[in-house]
């Protein structure tokens, strides 16, 4: 078969369309959604279509009319430098349309343009604030807001003989509808026929109220311990936070040291991840200095199971010296569990990076104040983890003891051979929802492993992998993106 | 209607990721997408690495870093694949007549015999007001989209009478 490759954004905007289409339905609730061809005469190749009760939308028993659809559709290849695109509420027993417009016309009242119809003519527009964000993002804040917009939407006399025009400030006069046509019927009466007692329709200038966004592009994360998939509270850390005290010259890397081998898979991820994050910034052959010392877990492990944890402490107390001794700027003890002599660790002549510190930072400026706690026993149990989230203002909640008994089972029998069953991560589930009843705001996960099991698409939590923010901050130390921890 | 107000940021780093791939218009860095994205460098990764392995993706170079770019091969396999399972044959035969039809109308209208032969009146007469030009755009869009999907069908529906030539019901495993 010859494979034809004709339009290729004809094949994203086709993808994009089915998309938002995707998102009306299980996200708004419309129904008979699909996406159309535009009409050849209309702009922007596609539509995203869906019916909708306006009773239901708006919650709303009063609303005059029974039936409605939303039609977006965007123009990814507009001649403009970001996407071109209408989205409009069309309700056809009252001959309205409500919609944004970002396109070439009317110029002059900005990139967006707000636009009210009759039938198919435009009796109003007014300018409206520009989202400048990926079309997807665009889409749902419009239609999230449509409920404010189309409320808004009010009627007033128009008094057509006598030349008294009401019409809503910001917009323009000369695109009233013509005299005689219908406007629509509203079973209150008060909107009538076009005449001498008619009614213009107008929006209210929602501009502030609706849309306060900084329409500015988001700013380039050099913070990305925020990552966790999160809604809700801006996570970009104030800009303070973000000042390096030493931007290391583009030819240098912080050296990153690995304290590892709890277990070497582990370590084996730090190592691979900070190679490639830093890989991905500098490009080329660039690859992220770092020493690993990956210690022998078969010493290790008999003094956990034997609860001997100074000697733990001292074993790796004299690794992480080691560490430092062979150059690195900076430590990072690869392993959950083991951050239990953190304070041992951490007396080694170099900066220690808490694992705990990038989760629970990132936590804490997404507003969450208490995060739900899954790991091992020990990571669950033990004060560490508490304490240490408690430092940066962050609460914990644990499962009980026969849910902590099964998630350490889970990570031990399962995890940590690889082994994904979907029965556990139901369980998981339950024991998050528990989480979430007794007061947390985000699950964390506590434990490398868990990840391969539960990540966040499974929960609408936010999720804090505090592994995978950990390596973050490994990489953002070595470019010098963030100053080293005192 | 949801409680909670939708955006970008109600969506999981997964899917900010799945969306900023799929709509951009030329291979992206890892850090752009990581940044476009507003996600840790870690589900970027995740993200990327499972949409390559699902052949979604391609890695490539993006002056000199590391990057991804849409495998079109695998997106139009993946229409094609839909309209195959989603149709009966003469569902299909009906959607390729309208679209002929569609295309028609078109080539009356503005009496060009293919989209090329339309621009190229378009861009000859310099009658045509700032208005009729914009028109003409969009017409030229519509054209062109009209065009591929004419295209995509046309195979869905050899590669439907192909797979039951051969005996198989259209699924998933059979159409790579």
């Amino acid at each position: 078969m010859v494979v034809f490759l004709a339009n290729r954004r004809n094949l994203d905007s086709r993808r994009l369309h089915d998309r938002l289409k995707q998102r009306l339905e299980s996200e708004f609730g419309f129904q008979n959604v699909r996406t159309e061809r535009a009409d050849p005469h209309s702009p922007g190749p596609y539509r995203a279509v869906g019916e909708i009760d306006p009773r239901v939308f708006f919650d709303d028993q009063s609303s005059p009319t029974t039936e409605a659809r939303v039609e977006a559709g965007f123009e990814l290849d507009a001649p403009a430098d970001s996407e071109h695109y209408w989205i409009n509420w069309v309700e056809p027993e009252r001959r309205l349309l409500v919609g944004w417009h970002r396109d070439d016309t009317h110029s002059s009242l900005g990139p967006v343009h707000r636009q009210i119809n009759n039938g198919s003519q435009p009796v109003a527009h007014e300018p409206a604030t520009f989202v400048d964000s990926h079309p997807l993002d665009v889409f749902l804040r419009r239609v999230d807001t449509l409920p404010g917009v189309v409320d808004s939407v009010q009627s007033t006399d128009w008094v057509r003989d006598g030349r008294r025009e009401v019409v809503p400030e910001g917009f323009e006069p000369s695109s009233l509808p013509p005299e005689g046509n219908r406007i629509g019927r509203y079973p209150t009466g008060l909107l009538t026929s076009y005449g001498s007692a008619g009614v213009v329709l107008y929006l209210a200038n929602h501009s502030d109220t609706l849309y306060p966004l900084n329409t500015t592009r988001r700013p380039r994360r050099t913070v990305t311990s925020a990552g966790c998939d999160r809604p809700g509270v801006p996570d970009t850390p104030p800009e303070t936070d973000l000042q390096p005290d030493s931007d290391p010259a583009e030819s240098e890397l912080r050296t990153i040291g690995v304290l590892g081998g709890m277990s070497p898979a582990s370590t084996t991820h730090y190592y691979e991840r900070i190679v490639a994050g830093v890989n991905d910034t500098r490009g080329g052959h660039t690859s992220a200095p770092v020493v690993v010392y990956s210690v022998d877990f078969g010493t290790v492990a008999p003094m956990i199971d034997a609860d001997d944890w100074d000697a733990a402490g001292d074993y790796l107390a004299q690794r992480a010296e080691a560490v430092a001794a062979a150059g690195a700027d900076v430590l990072l003890l690869a392993t959950n569990t083991m951050h239990r002599v953190a304070d041992r660790v951490a007396a080694a002549p170099i900066p220690f990076v808490h694992i705990v510190d990038p989760a629970a930072t990132a936590a804490r400026d997404r507003g969450i104040e208490t995060v739900g706690v899954l790991g091992t026993e020990t990571t669950m149990a033990a004060d560490f983890y508490r304490d240490r989230f408690a430092t940066l203002g962050v609460d914990t909640v644990v499962p009980d003891a026969d849910a902590r008994e099964m998630v350490d089972r889970v990570i031990f029998e399962e995890l940590v051979h690889g082994e994904i069953r979907d029965d556990s991560r139901e369980q998981y589930l339950d024991v998050i929802a528990d989480l979430r009843a007794a007061g947390a705001e985000a699950v964390v996960l506590g434990c490398t492993e868990i990840e391969m099991l539960i990540d966040s698409d499974d929960t609408d939590l936010p999720v804090f992998d505090t592994t995978a923010h950990h390596v973050d901050r490994a990489v953002e130390l070595c470019l010098g993106e963030r100053p080293l921890p005192e | 209607m949801s409680e909670t107000p939708s955006s970008w940021d109600d969506l999981t780093g997964h899917e900010r990721v799945r969306a900023v791939v799929e709509t951009a218009d030329s291979p992206m860095s890892v850090v752009d997408i990581t940044d476009r994205a507003d996600v840790s460098r870690t589900t970027a990764d995740d993200e990327l690495a499972m949409l390559a392995e699902r052949n979604d993706l391609v890695e490539t170079l993006v002056d000199g870093k590391r990057g991804y770019e849409t495998n079109y091969v695998s997106v139009v396999f993946d229409e094609m694949q839909s309209l195959v399972e989603d149709h009966t044959e003469e569902e299909l035969t009906t959607r390729l007549a309208e679209l002929e039809a569609e295309r028609e109308q078109l080539q009356t209208e503005f009496d060009a015999d293919s989209l090329d032969e339309f621009r190229t009146q378009t861009a000859e007469d310099e009658t045509l007001s700032v208005e009729e030009l914009r028109e003409r755009r969009h017409v030229a869009a519509s054209w062109d989209t009209l065009d591929a999907e004419l295209t995509l069908v046309r195979h869905a529906l050899r590669l439907y009478r192909d797979v039951v030539d051969i005996g198989q019901k259209p699924s998933r495993s059979t159409v790579y």
